[in-house]
């Protein structure tokens, strides 16, 4: 029984998986098998249900064209406006997102699920929409019939013959929370047509004869049971995970995935099995050598292609390899692949290729596996490819044509004279048609370029020469062979020139993710990270790159990349692109639902620009923005380098962040054991004043009647002077508790020099005229750059000390000059000075735990390491030097303040 | 005139202290201990300058200026304990005149309390509006906009002038940065603290005899200016 208990790792995982699920909200499906089944009616009698339990429901979009029963059931819910959008001239009324999002109720009601918006949408498809909304902690309810669901189309197709456009991907209706079905006969169905219930009479009768035929009914209701029960099948097995993962061998469907307009039905033939299988579903896309630079309609489809694998719940691979059928065969046996699913035309395409059929080599490599060959007759309108690039015949084609063949000519006519046989003279054309083909791009030049080659050794080199014609009637032929050959061999340099090509690219691009990985490594500091991985990013897809930096949800700044491949007004006009409401809107629309967004995808897809979120620790902090167009998306190949480096970025910041985090606990630390020390140096301190002071009042307070006048003096002055010097250790401890509290606290300003010195000398403690202070600044006007506060105590501290070490009678000089960009500050007297082996203990702060003062040397210590202290935070230094003859001087330096004042 | 004074503060050791120095003075007063207290006191006795401690037991001391404030002028002196520059721009821009910090010198209140004084009775002679102010060595006339200084017209620039004006009329009074700002450039901005100090500075020199030891204006780091009345 042992080995059925969960691991306490799995009840973890599962524990955390329902943590997760706590936030995020649930869906709710009304599943029908045709229109008029009564979803809405269901999904809103579930709603009056809920509202009676005392939950906040409202109805976010009902189809306005309910029926009156249907109708009926609205009464008594909250209904949030639908939006009102013109589009075309036309006003559509479609789900306000936002309104339900601000009003925030438990449950939301939307009907239609398969819904397409209106282009001008945040989503493209209502789906979209409510997958926001449930990954915002609401819950949805919606209704759906079985035909829309992607996997069951070709399906449904057959059936009906209506092919269905509105499609929502499979792992909707598996991942909903609950599916309930809404069923009904199908002569109820049909009974409830015919009065009129469903459709305008109008329609009524071309309904009867399309779609809800009796056959058709049947069928659809069987569909929508059978995927119901498979759906419920799928939660329970995913429930029960845990306990039976490794008791069953898991089913493994592959598909091989390719641009070809049939391979759609064979995607989802093979999710379907997948499904039905509850097995793993994978679908590999070969890549081949040459396909690196195929045409955009192709590449456009096999996007679609990936796209439908993964709303079908698949997980797509790219692998690169020339031949498909190795390729296939090598994945299906690294990865334990169950079964794999091919088209028929994939079996029967290549049937020039000098090798076996495709389906008879993979059975050779892996003859175990399981294969599922599926029809796949053209059910897709087939797109003729454009006007491609390639046809275009510039003049620079035809001047290098003209040079080519007048040059190839001369050695014709030159070998002709010599008496050189006309075999060659053809091979040297064929070389010029080669040479033509190695310069230029096109298949028109080709074409053209064997034919001039045809034509002037005509002209050229057969009898009769000079003319179009030609006696011998064998030269028909030669001249058939000869431009037969030239084309073959063009097109062939031309194809390994495009490969040499491709490969060159694809070689770089490999190059610009290492050296990403590399370089990230290396980067510092976050400035850096961040520069460095964009301009990897700009490399790779050569168009410029906006960094939005994101702190909670927030857009802090963004930063602009620019491409070399652009020149500068046109990386400005992609620059001005991304600055405006819509796009910033666009950005926090992605760092809040962290999802990609923009371009090529079905959120804000008439946006400037593909937005990428920057997931590090969980929390999105920044948003890239690649300036892509909807003509020119990021191929596949590009597009997965760029998830690569993302994923590298990624690391790189959490890697950034937690090392960051790691240096505030050690820097933490370090306050701390600060704290602790400066307690024990204060209370230390503490002892000798209070003493004197306490003592001194006992003295006068018992036996005041026994000292004289002087005594008496002597004792309140005592008291004076400790009490001052306790006020200054607060002012510096106060000075210590901002310093404590950070940047924050701290308040840099231009201040006038003479100010704080002035200020300085007033509150110095000890001026009882012993001593002579002077005062000098130059130029009188002088800014510097300080906390005022902070800077006047350390004045005040070093003032003090002179004040405390110097014999009375001494001068103490405070002077400021300006210096370069700095004011320089110094404190002179002209005492004993300090000697040198106490030079280098004098800053040393209190945070050293040791404490070996003497008592009358008390607050030197906290005093002087304050100043250094805060002189640091100033960017600047306390030094200590000897004045000639003799004493000390103190000094520091700072930034001078730059005021611009016009009146 | 009378020189009654009215102390505002719960500390019983502070309050003596105040006691034994106004009595040393010949000052007349009365304790409050309680802001309540106090604002029954400013209406019973009408006293001639409220010294106000900030932390009180019942209420916040800024309130107690603004009620004060709300029906007299009488001069507040804000006795704080609290270091921070902010209490005292608050207390200051609520109306108080005046501030002292704990821990205080005797000598430091005394000289609060003369200024305060000398201030009533300067708003005495000013009952209406004077169109000539004058202050020791310095002679401002408002209508022809001149300024004298031992006798001596001095030119001074227009922002320097309103400067003075300003200074002028709340003679005696602490001004902060805000109020200085808001009076001369009509609006208040942190990053004009600067240019106010160099027209303050410029000021200075224009009419001090000796601009490293201010008679006229003084200096509040971080908080303000005054003129000072003689």
């Amino acid at each position: 029984m042992e080995d059925l208990r969960p691991s306490p790792e799995a009840i973890l995982a599962k524990i955390k998986q329902q943590e997760i699920e706590v936030g995020l909200g649930k869906l709710k499906l009304f599943l029908g098998y045709a229109a008029g089944v009564g979803k809405t009616y269901a999904m809103l009698d579930a709603a009056h249900r809920a509202k009676k339990l005392g939950m906040d429901v409202v109805i976010g979009y009902v189809e306005p064209h309910a029926r009156p029963e249907t109708a009926a059931l609205l009464n008594g819910l909250e209904i949030i406006p639908p939006k009102k959008i013109a589009y075309k001239r036309k006003t559509f009324e479609e789900l306000d997102i936002d309104a339900v999002l601000e009003r925030k109720p438990a449950i939301v009601l939307i009907d239609e699920l398969a819904h397409t918006n209106v282009p001008t949408m945040r989503h493209l498809k209502r789906f979209g929409d409510v997958e926001e909304l449930l990954a915002k902690g609401i819950h949805v309810y919606s209704t759906v019939n079985i035909q829309h669901i992607e996997s069951l189309h070709d399906l449904v197709e057959e059936i009906t013959g209506v092919n269905v456009r509105e499609r929502i991907p499979d792992y909707l209706i598996d991942n909903a929370s609950q599916i309930k079905l809404v069923d009904i006969e199908p002569d109820d169905l049909i009974q409830r047509l015919l009065e009129g219930k469903i459709y305008r009479p109008a329609q009524i009768e071309n309904a009867m004869d399309h779609f809800f035929r009796k056959p058709n009914l049947v069928a659809l209701r069987e569909i929508a049971l059978r995927r119901t029960a498979d759906t419920i099948y799928f939660q329970k097995v995913h429930e029960s995970d845990s306990r039976c993962n490794n008791a069953q061998v898991e089913d493994h469907v592959l598909v091989g995935i390719s641009s070809s307009p049939t391979n759609a039905k064979v995607i989802r033939s093979a999710a379907r099995l997948a499904h039905a299988l509850h097995g793993k579903f994978t679908a590999l896309y070969v890549q081949k050598e040459d396909m690196t630079n195929g045409d955009e309609v192709h590449s456009e489809r096999l996007q679609q292609h990936i796209k439908l694998t993964e709303q079908l719940g698949g997980h797509v691979v790219t692998v690169q390899e020339d031949d498909v059928a190795a390729a296939l065969a090598n994945y299906a046996r690294m990865s334990g692949v169950t079964s794999l699913v091919i088209g028929r035309s994939a079996v029967t395409k290549q049937w020039w290729r000098p090798n076996p059929k495709i389906a008879d080599r993979i059975n050779d490599y892996v003859p175990n596996l399981t294969m599922h060959i599926v029809a796949d007759q053209q059910n897709e309108p087939i797109r003729f490819p454009r006007v491609r690039p390639y046809l275009t015949f510039n003049w620079n084609d035809l001047l290098k044509m003209s040079a080519v063949f007048g040059f190839a000519s001369a050695i014709g006519l030159f070998f002709s004279t010599v008496g050189v046989s006309e075999a060659n003279i053809i091979t040297i054309y064929i070389l010029g048609v080669l040479v033509l083909a190695m310069w230029s791009t096109g298949w028109v030049v080709s074409m053209i370029s064997s034919l001039v080659a045809v034509l002037l050794f005509n002209f050229l080199f057969t009898e009769p020469r000079f003319t179009f014609e030609a006696y011998h009637r064998d030269y028909a032929m030669t001249f058939l062979i000869m431009f037969v050959s030239g084309f073959i061999t063009s097109s062939l340099t031309r194809k390994v020139k495009a490969q040499a090509i491709g490969a060159v690219r694809k070689s770089y691009r490999t190059e610009v993710l290492l050296e990403t990985n590399r370089k990230l490594q290396h980067a510092k500091s976050l400035e850096e990270i961040i520069t460095e991985g964009m301009s990897q990013i700009v490399k790779l897809v050569e168009k410029p790159v906006d960094f939005f930096e994101i702190a909670n949800e927030l857009i802090v700044r963004s930063v602009f990349f620019p491409s070399n491949a652009l020149i500068n007004s046109e990386n400005k006009e992609l620059e001005a692109l991304f600055d405006n409401a819509n796009e910033r809107g666009v950005v926090t629309w992605v760092a809040n639902n962290k999802h990609v967004a923009g371009v090529s995808t079905d959120t804000f897809p008439e946006a400037n620009g593909y937005y990428l979120p920057v997931i590090s620790g969980g929390n999105v902090k920044g948003v890239i923005g690649i300036a892509l167009t909807k003509e020119a998306p990021l191929p596949a190949f590009e597009r997965n380098i760029l998830h690569a480096i993302m994923n590298d970025f990624s690391f790189a910041l959490d890697k950034w962040y937690l090392q960051k985090s790691n240096e505030e606990v050690t820097r933490e630390a370090e306050l701390e054991q600060m704290r602790a020390n400066l307690l024990r140096a204060i209370s230390h301190d503490l002892r000798t004043p209070l003493t004197s002071i306490s003592g001194n009042a006992d003295i006068l307070l018992t036996s005041s009647e026994q000292l004289n006048d002087t005594q008496k003096l002597q004792l309140y002055r005592d008291i004076y002077s400790n009490s001052k010097w306790l006020v200054q250790m607060v002012e510096n401890l106060l000075a210590v508790s901002r310093l404590d509290d950070g940047q924050l606290a701290i308040e840099m300003q231009p201040e006038i020099v003479e100010d704080i010195m002035q200020e300085a000398l007033l509150h110095v403690v000890r001026n009882d005229n012993t001593h002579r202070i002077s005062c000098h600044v130059e130029p009188e006007l002088l800014f510097a750059v300080m906390d005022a506060r902070l800077i006047i105590q350390v004045i005040i501290n070093i003032i003090d000390n002179a004040l405390t070490y110097t014999p009375a009678g001494s001068e103490i000089s405070l002077t400021a000059q300006e210096t370069g960009s700095y004011v320089h500050i110094r404190i002179t007297d002209n005492g004993p000075g300090i000697d040198d082996k106490l030079k280098a203990r004098l800053f040393e702060p209190f945070t050293t735990g040791k404490i070996h003062r003497s008592d009358s040397r008390r607050g030197l210590g906290l005093g002087l390491a304050l100043c250094q202290t805060i002189l640091n935070v100033h960017g600047s230094e306390l030094t200590v030097a000897d004045n000639e003859p003799s004493g000390t001087i103190f000094s520091f330096m700072l930034k001078k303040g730059d005021i611009s004042i016009d009146e | 005139m009378n020189n009654r004074i009215l102390v505002v503060e719960d500390d019983v050791a502070i309050a003596n202290l105040i006691k034994m120095t106004l009595t040393m003075q010949n000052y007349d007063y009365e304790i409050a201990s309680d802001g309540k207290t106090a604002l029954q006191r400013v209406l019973s006795m009408q006293p001639a300058v409220i010294i106000l401690d900030l932390g009180l037991p019942d209420m916040d001391g800024i309130d107690v200026i603004h009620k004060v404030r709300s029906w007299s002028q009488t001069p507040i002196i804000v006795v704080s304990a609290r270091g921070e520059d902010t209490d005292k721009i608050n207390a200051l821009d609520a109306g108080a005149d005046d501030y002292v910090t704990k821990p205080f010198s005797v000598d430091e209140l005394l000289a609060r309390i003369r200024v305060a004084f000398r201030r009533i009775s300067s708003d005495r002679n000013l009952e209406k509006e004077q169109p000539v102010f004058e202050n020791g060595d310095l002679r401002i006339d408002y209508l022809a906009n001149t300024v004298f200084v031992r006798g001596q017209e001095i030119h001074l620039t227009p922002i320097e002038y309103k400067l003075l004006v300003v200074l002028s009329k709340h003679v005696g009074k602490v001004l902060t940065h805000n109020f200085l700002l808001k009076e001369v450039w009509e609006q208040v901005s942190q990053s004009d603290v600067p240019s106010l100090r160099v027209f303050m500075a410029t000021l200075r020199k224009k009419i001090e005899v000796s601009p490293a030891d201010p008679k006229y204006i003084q200096t509040h780091v971080r908080v303000g200016y005054r003129m000072l009345r003689y």
